[in-house]
Parts: C-alpha cells; structure tokens; sequence
C-alpha cells in the first residue's frame, strides 16, 4: 500500500481536502516522517489552502496506517471520532481538521490534524525538569483534563464502532489475548487470578482513553500541549485510566514519582477529583495499577510473538520482548498469597 | 575435539564494549538511542547464555516440586492458577515463592539494574 512518501498519494489527499474543505486548491508540502509508531505513521505537513473556510496556511501533522500496520487499535477514521468527541468535550487535543476514510480508492485513511509542539518521548519527558513547566501543576492538569475525557459518557455520545459498554471486558479482554499467545506465563496467571479474586464493585462507565501515560501526552517549557494517542479510547471504568497513569510500569525509572514518573498522586488526584466531581478510591487504583502491570506484560508478549512470527525485527520490539520479566516481579510483589486490596500509595 | 577460542560470550563482550566505548559517544539523537539498545540487546544475550543452563534446571525441577510433570507441565500449571487450585493455604505461598524465584532469575537476565531498584523499593517499603 502506499506511503504518504508517494507523489501520487499526496495528489490524492491534495484533491480530497479541497473538496471536502470546498476550497479552490490545497497543497501539501514540506512532509517529513515523524518517529514512533510501528502500526502508524505521523507526518508533519504544510498545507496551504486557497479559498474557503479553511483559507489559509495550516500547519499539520497527516496521520495514517503504514504499509505493514497491524490491525490491532481502531482505525484512523474511528480514532478521528474519538478525537473530535474530545476536542469538543474541550480537551487539550491536537484539532481535528479532517479525515479521508478511503485515498483516491485504495482503502488507506488519513486523518490531519493541527501541529502541536513539544515532547511526548516518555523517558525525557520524566527525566527531564526543564519541560512541562511546575511538575506538580502539570500532572494536576493531568487530572483535570482526564475528567473532561471522562464526562463523555454512553449517555452522552455514541460510538457504534465501540462494544456496548461493560465492565467485564477488562479481564476477560486479558483472558483472551494471553489465551491467544498459547505461550504459559504462570506469573501472569497468577496476578489475573488476583484480579478476578479482588474485583471491587463496577463503577459507572465513561469514555476512557485506555492509554493515558507519560509518553502519551505532548509538553513544552511551559506545560501541556496535548493529549494523544487515541486509538484505545473505549468505554471503561473512571479507575482504569488513574492506575494506568500512577503505576509502576509507565515512571520511567522514576519510582518516588507516583504520577506518571512525574509528580506527586496528591496533585494528580486533586484535578481529578475537582474537576470531575469524582473521589478517587485509593483501593481502586491499586486493582487497576496491578490490571496495569498485567496488561503491559500481555502487550509486551504481544510484540515479542509478532517478531517471532515475521513482524517487524526491530531493536524496539525484540527488546520489549523481554520486558515481561521486570513487569511480572512487581505483579508478584503486589499480589503476594493471601494479600487483598491495599490502597496505593507507593 | 575442543571449542574455538575466543568464545560466544568474548565476542558479544567485546562487540558491545567498542559499541560503548567507541560509537555511542559520538552519536546523538535516534542514532545513540539505537546504539544503546543494541548494546542493550548484546549484553542481555551475553547474560543469556550464562544463566541459561541453571534457569533450565530450577524451572523443570520448581515443576517437577509443585508436582507437575510430563509433556506440559507449565500449561497444566496455568490451568490450575485459572481454575482456583492455587487461591489459598500453603500451595499458594509456595507457588507465589517459586514464581518470585524465577522471575527474579529472569530479570537478572533482562534488565539486572531495574531488578536492583526495584529490590531495593520493595524491601524498604514499611510493612502494611
């Protein structure tokens, strides 16, 4: 399938914005891949449009699957919804300004949104202090900004590319891909049987963005700029996103940072908590801290499985491969025999 | 007949070390990030194959101990955990024993700094 590197694919997206903008002309130029992403491809673009509402220069980045993209997520055009449900929810997203769900009828999709600066890379941006303005209040804003996603609800929105909601999906959903491995990881099982075992009550369920961690949001100097990364967005339950974010596995190397590898539970609870009209139950979190650290080590299976069976052989994800191991000690250390829900505080 | 020499473990050693010594530093950007993880993945391979034999021998015997044994012992051992068979009482603490004792093994394999940290987290932790 082609590439946004293909003349003739530009073509097609430069004739299709101008229709769907009902401009006179659109042209894209200086396009440049950006990193990251095995399934996607981000490409920062120009575009300068002659000619109605859209009239103007807009600085771009044009998203789309590449050629050996695996259909694990949802599609651009789905995750294009889910972006513009956010936006409008008044989230701090990149805007979404359009979405070609079929390019010059090869099948290919490619959403454009506006160009947000600033570093998502997880490492530095945990690392490094300089960025993201005052830690403590960014990972408040962290909070903040989850309860606007979280005000999306069943009630509010609909999505029919999206299951109907329930909260069992969660642990079946592990149950299933850990089944689909056929690989035995006894460690895995045995944290899933303290998930099943330790189940607090299902909470309301609300859009949740099912990957919201450091490494998923863009910082400059200053603080956020942008939340990204949308294609696990789901229906959920509110704690599933709060123990994504505070657990272990996505600090960076940062433990004595709960948030993210960032900044203090404290403040991060305390956005939410405002914002959202929630209280955060500590016990929760740490079930879904644990569910966190299960998740991650399937995923990391997951990549090790699809190198092995002619994926993509890249330093990366023979790496990530091994990664179970370190995730599988702090499952065990959190789920020691006997030992129930703790509130999470560490 | 006698292996050649230097071994498997020299060469990776050796590669690894001018990778570090004499490539990374000059390189910035994507192109140390990808130096560094190969040098990542050499060492773990390195430490692979030094650690391989025993983790063999303690997984086949902490099986053998838990009482499985035959064609798939570690399939039958995961349906147990699935099926409750390990929920309570002194089966479960010597599971969750084992377990901790292999995947401790493992991570001295994968990543031994991040097991050191996390040891050291986790021990000084105040008891709940």
């Amino acid at each position: 399938m082609s590439s946004l590197s293909d003349p003739d694919a530009l073509k097609a997206l430069e004739t299709w914005l101008a229709r769907d903008w009902r401009a006179d002309a659109v042209r894209v130029s200086d396009t440049k891949k950006l990193s990251g992403g095995a399934i996607q491809e981000n490409w920062a673009a120009t575009l300068e449009v002659s000619g109605g509402e859209m009239h103007g220069i807009l600085d771009t980045v044009l998203r789309t699957d590449s050629p050996s993209g695996v259909a694990v997520s949802h599609s651009r055009a789905q995750e294009y919804l889910l972006l513009k449900a956010a936006f409008e929810a008044g989230v701090i997203v990149p805007e979404p300004l359009a979405c070609c769900d079929d390019l010059d009828g090869t099948g290919k999709q490619v959403v454009v949104m506006r160009r947000v600066t600033g570093i998502a890379l997880g490492q530095k941006v945990a690392r490094d202090t300089s960025l993201g303005g005052d830690r403590e209040a960014l990972v408040e804003t962290l909070g903040r900004q989850l309860a606007l996603i979280h005000s999306i609800t069943p009630a509010t929105h609909t999505f029919p590319f999206l299951r109907a909601p329930s909260a069992d999906h969660a642990i079946d959903d592990m149950y299933r891909h850990l089944d689909a491995l056929q690989q035995p990881r006894p460690a895995i099982e045995w944290g899933l049987r303290w998930l099943v075992n330790n189940r607090p009550a299902p909470e309301e369920i609300v859009l949740i963005h099912n990957d919201y961690r450091t490494g998923n949001y863009m910082v400059d100097e200053a603080g956020l700029t942008g939340i990204l990364d949308w294609e696990f967005a789901d229906w959920g339950e509110p704690h599933v996103d709060i123990g994504w974010l505070t657990a272990m596995c996505w600090r960076f190397g940062q433990r004595q940072n709960q948030a993210g590898g960032v900044g203090s539970r404290d403040a991060f609870y305390k956005g939410y908590e405002e914002a959202s009209g929630r209280k955060v139950d500590p016990e929760r979190v740490y079930f879904w801290e644990v569910f966190a650290h299960i998740r991650w080590a399937i995923i990391a299976l997951q990549q090790g499985d699809r190198f092995l069976k002619g994926g993509e052989r890249t330093l990366d994800i023979v790496l990530t491969g091994r990664r179970p191991a370190e995730l599988e000690y702090e499952i065990l250390q959190m789920t020691k025999p006997g030992q129930g829900l703790l509130p999470a505080q560490h | 007949m006698i292996p050649d020499t230097p071994g498997r473990k020299d060469l990776l050693e050796t590669a690894a070390a001018a990778l570090r010594e004499e490539i990374a530093p000059s390189l910035k950007g994507e192109q140390r990030l990808t130096v560094l993880m190969a040098i990542s993945a050499i060492d773990t391979a390195c430490r692979d194959l030094e650690v391989a034999p025993e983790l063999d021998q303690i997984q086949a015997e902490s099986l053998v101990g838990l009482g499985f044994e035959g064609d798939d012992p570690a399939v039958s051992l995961t349906r147990e955990i699935r099926n409750g068979e390990f929920d309570k009482g002194a089966g479960s603490k010597s599971l969750h024993e084992v377990l901790m004792k292999d995947v401790i093994l493992r991570c001295q394999i994968s990543n031994p700094r991040y097991l050191m940290v996390a040891e050291d987290d986790w021990n000084n932790r105040p008891t709940d």
